[in-house]
């Protein structure tokens, strides 16, 4: 068979980049974990234990992939939107969310490789007030503005192993990196004085899956996930400046001091600033052979602390988080040839509620999805688009948000590894 | 896929509270400033005016006009060439001149002078007497077209020296003029001087050659042009001399004519204000006699580069070399707040990054300023007292 299209799409991989749509939970901590907004990947629908990808295998689960009857190569791209009630403020944003190359080795076992964003960091905040500062004869009015850019990629390296004809586990390591810029800034007298700050961020995680098969219609799903080692960060402080060309950045021109008069501080160590501690469980039962009904529960805690060195964006971050989900998911009949059975087909409903660390407030959101997808050629290509509605309140005193996100996924299935026959 | 990817990004500020931001501003006054005046022997090589005469205590017994070798002086050793007249000029803004007014001019061949560097101690028992004198110029009061006057002309007929102009035996011919007040009836006068003008070069002084050339086309036609040609002057300077004014008598401030500079010590490090701080504004109000001040004053604040270990206060040139660009500051006096207003603010930061030290600063007249005015400092003023104000922004530790 031949390997071109995977090959084609290679390039697009690298091209794309990862975002998420800017909202308020961006601005808590290290960033919005992107695998609280939304769905993860088109091909996955809502679920994440629990197959949604095709009959037994689920893209975020290794201990499901030795299911898979091809080498798949899965991408998905997503769009974001963001409304905050209350005040005509949108964000939108579009990025690869998801890319796999996941490799069955004959039924018994698996290997697979994912990128995938971790942490979105973007954000833009301003003041909900001007202060006012009084400057010998002068009353200077400020306002001051936060802008953080960048966030954290994983990278995942799985694998999963048939133990038993009923049980299997996977593995996962999700090694993380990304930078951050941020921001600080006073507006006042006509320019913004800005404080400007590099983070550098690395950490390693650790996930262990099963799968048990009780029974025919049932199955069970589980997953432990914490820090293998920490997620630090590089601190790096530049000095402040006086924007006067207004782009943000300190460059030549007006800007005030010259940038080669300033030297940058002394890198700071910022260690043990997420670490994360994720139980996760799920059960799936099969209606009929295409059909299944699943649950879904999550929670987990960050027992990082974020050096003060660090300023937040919002004086705030998540402590820990619970998440349910319920799905149903009609999966597409291989052996038939009408083609409305190569048409899968995914629909849930999913509540999450995050605890602040410091303020104990909760953000709570329910979601619902839908999503369809179709399966073509022998190899179990695929094409699939979902679509996510949510609605985000908090207790205390942000507005809610109302999220859409649109994903569209491919899956190309192929054999990888097979010695071929030569041409004579 | 390709198609989602193209679909429009919005990034729109959301509002929060961002009391957190350790991003904070404050201000520090600082009014414990010294003053010291200070006098060297001035040079006025860079005005934009020529003197001669008495005014205000300061005496000009002399200017000097140097002009530019030039090939077209070899015109007169040239068998085709005539010169028709060689006219010497030099312009006025007065229109009242008249030529019992204006100056002798005087030739030299040898150089006299140093348009930067000359002062008066360079010409104390200095004579012209063995100069080539000319004597006085014509008068030419111009109008425009409507018949407003717009400048006089003083123009001097130099042929009768040409052949000391085009000496080829004089290997280091500099064609020096002098122009002194001998038989007039005024005591001072002010004439352009070449820094007056620039581009066109139309009130600098000049020599201007009038002459006819005979143009051989082939062996049986001649072309006979008239034309002219302008010579301008490489340097000029008048030379003030201020020995009559007693040093003891002088207040803090500044004379170009008298030599009169200042230094004004602050005292700021990179201390006064904490690390890391970028200063937003930093205002030294410099207060000034209003009733022995002229408006518009223009004066040079210049951070100084090098320690001066002297208690010395009169100098022949300037000991305080300041350290010039980008530090140095130009502003003018504002009479009706009685101020001149500075902003030190690049200074101050960079010695707060450490990269300079406060060693004082230099305070000068603007070089464009008329001499024969000076500008004094007011410090014994309660109500407004000399004072650096500074707004800066930090993060506090």
């Amino acid at each position: 068979m031949c390997m071109c299209p995977i090959k084609k799409f290679i390039p697009l991989i690298l091209c794309l980049s990862l975002l998420v749509g800017q909202g308020t939970m961006n601005g808590f901590g290290l960033g919005h974990f992107y695998e609280n907004q939304g769905i993860t990947s088109a091909g996955n629908g809502l679920n994440s234990l629990v197959p949604g990808f095709q009959s037994n295998v689920s893209l975020s689960n290794p201990s499901t992939w030795h299911h898979l009857k091809y080498t798949h190569l899965s991408l998905s791209y997503s769009g974001d939107e963001n409304t905050i009630s209350e005040l005509p403020l949108l964000n939108r944003y579009s990025g690869l969310s998801y890319a796999s190359w996941i490799v069955p080795i004959k039924s018994k076992g698996s290997f697979g490789l994912a990128l995938v964003p971790y942490a979105d960091q973007r954000i833009s905040l301003t003041d909900t007030d001007t202060t006012s500062f009084i400057a010998f004869d002068d009353t200077l009015s400020l306002l001051k503005s936060f802008d953080r850019s960048g966030g954290i990629m994983a990278f995942k390296v799985g694998t999963s192993y048939l133990i038993r004809e009923n049980f299997s586990i996977g593995l996962s390591v999700d090694m993380l990196f990304g930078s951050s810029r941020q921001n600080e800034s006073i507006f006042f007298d006509g320019s913004s004085i800005i404080q400007t700050s590099r983070t550098r961020y690395s950490g390693v995680l650790g996930e262990v899956f099963i799968s048990l098969a009780l029974q025919e219609r049932i199955n069970l799903f589980a997953s432990v996930k914490q820090a293998l080692r920490d997620l630090d960060g590089i601190y790096t402080e530049k000095h402040l400046f006086d924007d006067a060309n207004g782009n943000g950045y300190h460059d030549y021109g007006n800007d005030f001091p010259l940038p080669d008069s300033v030297s940058a501080k002394n890198e700071i160590r910022l260690t043990g600033i997420h670490k994360p501690k994720q139980f996760s469980f799920g059960v799936q039962s099969k209606l009929n052979k295409q059909t299944s009904i699943s649950f879904e529960f999550s929670t987990i805690k960050d027992k990082g602390t974020i050096d003060s060195s660090l300023t937040l964006p919002i004086n705030n971050s998540i402590d820990h988080s619970n998440d349910f989900k319920l799905s149903l998911v009609r999966f597409p009949n291989d052996i038939s040839l009408d083609l409305v059975d190569k048409i899968s087909f995914r629909t849930g409903l999913m509540y999450k509620s995050h605890t602040l660390a410091l303020s104990n407030a909760i953000v709570s959101e329910v979601g619902g999805s839908l999503g369809f997808g179709f399966k073509f050629k022998t190899v179990g290509n695929q094409v699939d688009l979902n679509y996510y509605l949510g609605k985000r309140n908090y207790s205390d005193t942000f507005n809610a948000e109302i999220i859409q996100q649109m994903q569209v996924g491919v899956s190309l299935g192929d054999l990888w590894f097979v010695k071929r026959r030569q041409k004579k | 896929m390709l198609s989602i990817s193209s679909w429009q990004c919005e990034d729109n500020r959301i509002e929060a509270d961002l009391f957190h931001l350790p991003l904070s501003q404050d201000t520090v006054s600082i009014d414990l400033i010294s003053f010291s005046s200070y006098r060297i022997a001035p040079n006025l090589g860079s005005n934009d005016r020529l003197y001669l005469g008495t005014k205000n205590s300061l005496d000009v017994p002399l200017s000097f006009i140097g002009i530019k070798d030039h090939y077209y002086w070899s015109n007169s050793l040239d068998s085709t060439v005539t010169v028709d007249s060689l006219h010497f000029i030099l312009y006025s803004s007065d229109s009242l001149l008249t030529q019992s007014s204006t100056p002798n001019l005087f030739f030299n061949p040898d150089s006299q002078f140093n348009e930067s560097k000359s002062t008066y101690l360079d010409f104390v028992g200095y004579s012209i007497a063995d100069w080539e004198s000319i004597g006085q110029p014509n008068v030419i009061i111009n109008t425009d077209t409507s018949g407003i006057f717009t400048y006089t002309e003083l123009v001097w007929d130099i042929m009768s020296i040409d052949s000391m102009l085009t000496d080829t035996v004089d290997s280091n011919l500099i064609r020096n003029f002098a122009i002194q007040m001998t038989n007039s009836d005024t005591n001072f006068i002010e004439l352009f001087s070449r820094e007056a003008t620039s581009g066109d070069g139309l009130m600098d002084p000049k020599v201007k050659m009038y002459y006819r050339q005979n143009i051989e086309i082939n062996e049986d036609s001649t072309f006979h042009d008239t034309s002219n040609v302008t010579i301008y002057s490489f340097g000029d300077i008048s030379i003030i001399d201020p020995s009559y004014i007693d040093t003891e008598s002088i207040n803090l401030g500044l004379s170009n004519g008298i030599g009169l500079r200042s230094l004004v010590s602050i005292p700021f490090d990179s201390a006064s204000i904490p690390e890391g701080s970028l200063i937003r504004k930093a205002i030294l109000s410099l207060p000034i006699d209003t009733s022995s001040s002229s408006d518009g004053y223009n004066i040079i604040v210049d951070p100084i580069d090098e320690l001066v270990d002297t208690a010395d206060v009169v100098f022949e040139t300037d000991p305080y070399i300041g350290m010039g660009y980008p530090y140095q500051f130009r502003t003018s006096s504002n009479i009706e707040n009685g101020m001149f207003i500075v902003s030190l603010k690049n200074f101050l930061q960079n010695i707060t990054l450490g990269n300079e030290t406060n060693l004082g600063f230099k305070v000068v007249s603007n070089e464009k300023n008329d001499p024969f005015e000076s500008i004094n400092f007011d410090i014994e003023n309660e109500s407004a007292k000399p004072i650096l104000e500074i707004i800066y922004v930090y993060v506090p530790n």
